[in-house]
């Protein structure tokens, strides 16, 4: 390649920095081999390089490079634990948030399928049992377990034309009901307590349980009256086919088998 | 997750730690002082800490630190600290000029400093990188955010303006003019 005097003083610096193509760099090597202003110019420029350098310098040496380099570590170090430290709160903070979250969830959740799923085993289970059968104390023992052993012995045998005839724990849905199954006046009645475990019931209109402070939720399910009643603790449901009669008398039962529960709440 | 982390730290070790004299050099110039140009270059690597997840293994990691020393560097003087390297066309104008002004015969020490002093920032940066701590085109336009094209044409105006810088404060004997190249417009004007 062969460059003129302006073309090698335009390429001379990037010559000296070593990043011209090979052709260039040839080009430039002939033109000063034969031009002396151009030599002389090129020399001139390695000198300022080389002055620049010179001048510039500054003393680095290794003790000096590896005292930065020491406290620049540190720098990095104490930035990394801060990190951690941030991020260890984060955690903590976010599982806070979420055991806050729910606790608050729990708190509030509601038991939807509370009526509909006792109807539902009412139909299933207490209607299945023949018109003869009668309360066997053994069959119910072996049957119930704890802490609902004794629920029949609290609740009563009999109110009024009422008698239980069978009490048993009876899974249902993912539910563990203790049921207490009552026949009289033609019709038969499911009593079932359960553990608190589901959330609250349904809004439904309440009463006051004759006796006691507790609201009874009345409403229907699949053509079957529910009373039910909220403890701290456990849930009771009453299932009936029509009301009772006298009407006060599922009041009765209620009353007796919240007394029961509340001796389990002690 | 300090599992990970205990990592990233030997990786930056490695890659970023070993650059250490070097951008020291360069701090220690660009600040004027030692001290300066040791806070600078903490609060450099403190940075790039702080963003090394962003860097690509394998990629260039000096140029990379160099990037973040001049953003650092731009940030702490206060002076255009998201433009990573604008040049003021007025200022440089006559520069532009200048490319091909020769260089004196007489150098001095003294001269060649108090000429690199009075270059313009932004050129004066560039010549530093380049000419002085040899980083390649390529290196210095990954440094400064700018592409290779504009290195260069800033280089060559760099370059000009202190041969020209250096010719003001040299006796005319001594310079290379004589050798029939281009002069400053204001040499011309001379009587």
């Amino acid at each position: 390649m062969n460059l003129d005097c302006q073309q090698v003083r335009e390429v001379m610096d990037s010559y000296l920095s070593e990043e011209l193509s090979v052709e260039t760099n040839h080009g430039v090597l002939h033109h000063v081999s034969e031009c002396r202003d151009c030599a002389a110019e090129l020399k001139r420029r390695q000198r300022l390089r080389a002055l620049l350098s010179e001048t510039l310098d500054v003393a680095v040496n290794d003790v000096n490079a590896d005292r930065v380099r020491m406290r620049i570590t540190q720098a990095v170090d104490r930035e990394r634990r801060s990190s951690q430290r941030i991020a260890r709160l984060g955690a903590i903070a976010a599982t806070l948030v979420a055991i806050v979250a729910a606790a608050y969830w729990a708190g509030n959740r509601v038991d939807a399928a509370a009526y509909s799923d006792s109807a539902e085993d009412h139909v299933a289970c207490a209607l299945t049992y023949s018109s003869s059968t009668v309360y066997d104390p053994d069959r119910a023992a072996h049957n119930l377990a704890p802490p609902f052993e004794h629920i029949v012995d609290v609740v009563g045998r009999s109110h009024g034309v009422y008698q239980v005839i069978d009490a048993h724990m009876c899974p249902f849905k993912g539910r563990n009901y203790a049921h207490v199954v009552i026949r009289g006046n033609g019709q038969t009645l499911s009593l079932f307590a359960e553990r608190a475990e589901r959330g609250a019931l349904p809004d439904t209109p309440t009463t006051v349980l004759a006796g006691d402070a507790l609201d009874v939720h009345a409403t229907t399910r699949l053509g079957y009256g529910i009373s039910a009643v909220a403890t701290r603790d456990y849930r009771l449901f009453l299932v009936s086919e029509r009301p009772t009669d006298p009407p006060d008398l599922a009041q009765d039962i209620l009353r007796s088998a919240v007394r029961f529960i509340r001796g389990l709440e002690k | 997750m300090f599992g990970i982390s205990h990592q990233r730290r030997e990786e930056f070790d490695r890659a970023a730690l070993v650059h250490v004299p070097e951008l020291l050099r360069f701090a220690t110039r660009l600040c004027g002082s030692a001290d300066a140009g040791e806070d600078l270059l903490q609060e450099t690597y403190l940075q790039a800490w702080r963003s090394f997840h962003r860097f690509a293994a394998g990629t260039n990691c000096r140029a990379w630190l160099y990037k973040i020393l001049l953003f650092t560097h731009s940030a702490q003087t206060r002076k255009r600290a998201r433009q990573p390297f604008l040049v003021d066309f007025d200022a440089a104008g006559e520069a532009a000029l200048l490319v091909d002004a020769p260089t004196p015969d007489v150098l001095t020490a003294e001269a060649v400093k108090a000429a690199f002093d009075r270059l313009p920032e932004h050129f004066r940066t560039l010549v530093l990188l380049v000419d002085v701590e040899g980083l390649t085109y390529r290196e210095a336009a990954e440094a400064l955010n700018v592409p290779i094209g504009t290195v260069m044409s800033r280089l060559n105006r760099g370059r000009g303006l202190l041969r020209v810088e250096l010719a003001r404060n040299v006796p005319e004997s001594s310079t290379g003019a004589r050798n029939g190249m281009i002069l400053s417009a204001e040499r011309r004007a001379r009587p």
